[in-house]
């Protein structure tokens, strides 16, 4: 029993990644049952007018962008298949609108999108809370470029959003991952002005943003990669996330099983 | 000009108040009054509620005890926030205690930070207490370090000091991310006590789980205040709990009203 | 199988591998990549910090444009240079004054209308399990962050017994999820190796 505490962390590591590699080769296809969530979640985003404009900000960089990425397609791809004006932008997160410019350009490309009409990347700004309100009075300043370093009021899709309010805009779709985040939009922004708010959220933090969706403030969230294997398939384009779900069910399986080990190991050697 | 910007177009109530804001200043300024009520009581030696102690904080002095007989350094990390962010705040607190506490026993303390400013207040409290300890000699500027700005960079360099340095003790109090479980896993590795405490919920396993001793959320608001016996912080935390068991009270209520009248209005007061 | 040829791709590859070296021990090429990656970051952010605050505020509006109250921030801020003058240290207490008061400040202005949602979004008719669980969580976890009550009390001690097992299911919960999150950015960068590198399965 006392070998089970003091299993070498190296094994550990070297048989997740072995389990990784293998599933992804070998992908199951285990089926992905879809939770009430991701279906509020969706029909939240699918009923949206059909002329809505939505604010899609991916609050991310790196170290999130393997579970935000699949995220950022899903929605990005709902929005355009329904026809709505997409405008992506964020505060503080300085990579985010760069990772994210080559997905949206490939997607906006597939459904005849035009830049600065159907949608506009405005880039990263700084700031944080005093750009959320700034965009709130008057967005062009809060804004000033877009991502191309463009003046963003030449962009006929930003004459249709002075103001980030609930006259002009229908709903923020904000990607999650730390501070500022979707709580700064929430509380500068969509509580406010009352602007419907649908989040993305990395699978970490879901239960710390659980009470929000239990609140209604906001409206749906994405839950992590297992969300957004749902959402995908909900929007009928399984992407990254669904491939993934082999994988994270083995590894949640063998989590489990060392867990499981370890506690035995541990209530035997605390018995002696 | 955004700062003005952002100032136009209240929509005033009775000439004064921005619309349903009025619990909301109704409620900061009772927390005000509290504040201000049991800091003035504190500063003048009138009777306020106690604080109770709160587990895990002797380990604090254990830890820097245990530092002390092996002639090794301490390591303080206030998170990786700003001075904005009230747990940095709390940190500054808990830092002092420790300055004070090496600098008494002559051992090596080495305060690692993520963001500029934070720097600047750390330096100058670890100053501090070495002066008011009757060390000032002892301090070493150089160990109060700003390693880098961008999370996983700091994480890196973290590892790095403690690789390096081998310090027998980690204390942790803050706004911690991702990089939480890579600092507690690498000292239990390298067999140093660590005292972990944070605010954020999704990390906090992790402080719970790798960690000697764990301050649970608010506990570090409260083990700043319990430790300095400052009149401010002090205060403030009493002024703070009146009005968490207020909240309490007033949630019991609400629930009990719900119950007998699911369809009561109870709630719509506090939306004025 | 189908290397890829992309430099991008080939650098990638080779700081994952470099990183992830440090499972087994601490060694030189970990020391390289992490020396590698906080040089790359320090510089990062000085480049963004200087075309993002410091050129807008100084060439663009207070020198381009004559903004000249500009200068008002930019001459607070360089206070807090002021402590490596031990006779004017004092001085630099100012700028961290104004900082920490405009945050505060700011934050009380917001977010009590965000918790106040909260506050009354648990005001729950007790007619199901659910709600139940979720009146009595909130509670008694308020009840174990009452910092001024003794927990000796039979009462306030019990009901904070019941908040702890709360925090402690809320703990479990987040730890399941944060590993299974930290799995995930595994499998991204295995995504980038197997895929984007050595273009497995690709003709």
């Amino acid at each position: 029993m006392e070998r089970l505490m003091k299993i070498d962390r190296r094994i550990i590591y070297l048989l997740g990644a072995a389990i990784v590699f293998l599933t992804m080769l070998y992908p199951l296809g285990l089926p992905v049952a879809i939770s009430d969530l991701a279906r509020q979640t969706y029909n939240e985003v699918e009923n949206l007018p059909d002329d809505a404009v939505v604010i899609l900000s991916p609050m991310y960089d790196s170290g999130a962008m393997g579970e935000l990425n699949p995220m950022f397609v899903a929605l990005f791809r709902h929005c355009a298949e329904r026809g709505y004006k997409i405008i992506i932008v964020n505060t503080q997160w300085v990579q985010g609108p760069q990772i994210v410019h080559k997905f949206a350009t490939e997607i906006a490309e597939e459904y005849g999108y035009v830049y600065g009409e159907d949608w506009i990347n405005l880039g990263s700004k700084p700031g944080a809370a005093i750009f959320l309100q700034t965009a709130v009075k008057d967005f062009w300043e809060a804004c000033i470029e877009d991502f191309n370093g463009q003046p963003v009021e030449s962009y006929p899709i930003m004459q249709l959003v002075p103001k980030v309010t609930a006259e002009y805009v229908d709903a923020c779709l904000v990607l999650n991952c730390g501070t500022p985040g979707a709580p700064e939009w929430l509380a500068y922004v969509c509580q406010p002005e009352g602007i419907k708010l649908v989040i993305g959220e990395i699978q970490m933090s879901v239960p710390e943003s659980m009470p929000y969706v239990q609140s209604g403030q906001y409206a749906g969230m994405i839950a992590g990669s297992r969300g957004c294997a749902e959402y995908e398939q909900l929007i009928g384009h399984p992407g990254q996330a669904l491939k993934a779900q082999d994988t994270m069910s083995a590894i949640a399986l063998m989590v489990t099983l060392f867990i499981i080990l370890g506690n035995i190991g541990y209530l035997a050697t605390r018995k002696k | 000009m955004m700062w003005f910007l952002a100032q136009e177009e209240a929509k005033p109530v009775l000439g004064l108040f921005v619309e349903g804001t009025i619990v909301d200043i109704i409620v900061v300024l009772l927390l005000g009054i509290l504040i201000w009520v049991m800091v003035s009581r504190a500063r003048t030696g009138r009777p306020i509620p106690e604080i109770k102690k709160i587990a895990g904080l002797e380990a604090i002095d254990e830890a820097i005890g245990r530092a002390t007989e092996m002639g090794r350094p301490v390591t303080f990390i206030p998170g990786i926030l700003s001075v904005s962010n009230a747990q940095t705040l709390a940190a500054f607190g808990v830092a002092s205690h420790v300055a004070r506490q090496c600098a008494r026993y002559d051992t090596r303390l080495l305060v690692l930070t993520c963001d500029p400013l934070p720097y600047a207040v750390l330096e100058e409290i670890t100053r501090q207490s070495y002066l008011e300890e009757g060390r000032p000699d002892a301090f070493n500027p150089d160990d109060v370090r700003f390693l880098s700005a961008e999370q996983f960079a700091f994480a890196s360099a973290v590892i790095g000091v403690y690789e390096r340095e081998r310090p027998a003790a980690n204390i942790m109090i803050g706004a911690f991310y991702a990089e939480s479980m890579i600092f507690a896993e690498t000292a239990s590795f390298q067999g140093m006590i660590s005292i972990g405490g944070t605010a954020h919920t999704h990390q906090l396993p992790f402080f719970v789980a790798a960690c000697d001793y764990a301050l649970i959320g608010e506990e570090i608001y409260a083990a700043s205040a319990y430790l300095s016996k400052e009149p401010v912080l002090y205060g403030t935390v009493v002024g703070q709990d009146i009005l968490k068991i207020l909240v309490w009270i007033i949630i019991l209520i609400g629930g009990i009203v719900a119950t007998v009248n699911p369809e009561t209005t109870f709630g719509k007061l506090f939306e004025f | 199988m189908n290397i890829s040829t992309d430099p991008a791709i080939w650098t990638q590859a080779i700081c994952i591998l470099a990183v992830y070296t440090y499972l087994y021990k601490d060694n030189p090429i970990w020391r390289l990549a992490e020396t590698v990656y906080l040089a790359l970051a320090t510089t990062y952010w000085f480049v963004f910090y200087f075309f993002t605050y410091i050129q807008p505020a100084i060439v663009d509006k207070a020198i381009g444009e004559g903004e000249w109250h500009y200068f008002l921030a930019v001459i607070l801020g360089l206070m807090i240079f002021f402590r490596y003058i031990p006779s004017v240290a004092w001085l630099a207490r100012y700028p961290m004054s104004f900082w920490v008061g405009y945050g505060t400040g700011y934050i009380l202005s917001f977010e009590p209308a965000v918790w106040l949602t909260q506050i009354t979004s648990t005001f729950l008719a007790l007619n199901s399990i659910q709600n139940i669980l979720i009146f009595i969580g909130v509670l008694s976890t308020l009840t174990y962050f009452f910092f001024t009550l003794a927990k000796e009390n039979p009462v306030v001690g019990g009901v904070a017994e019941v908040g702890k097992w709360y925090i402690m299911i809320a703990l479990g919960s987040a730890f399941g999820n944060t590993v299974l999150y930290r799995w995930n950015l595994f499998v991204a960068r295995a995504n980038t190796l197997l895929f984007d590198w050595l273009g497995v399965g690709q003709a």
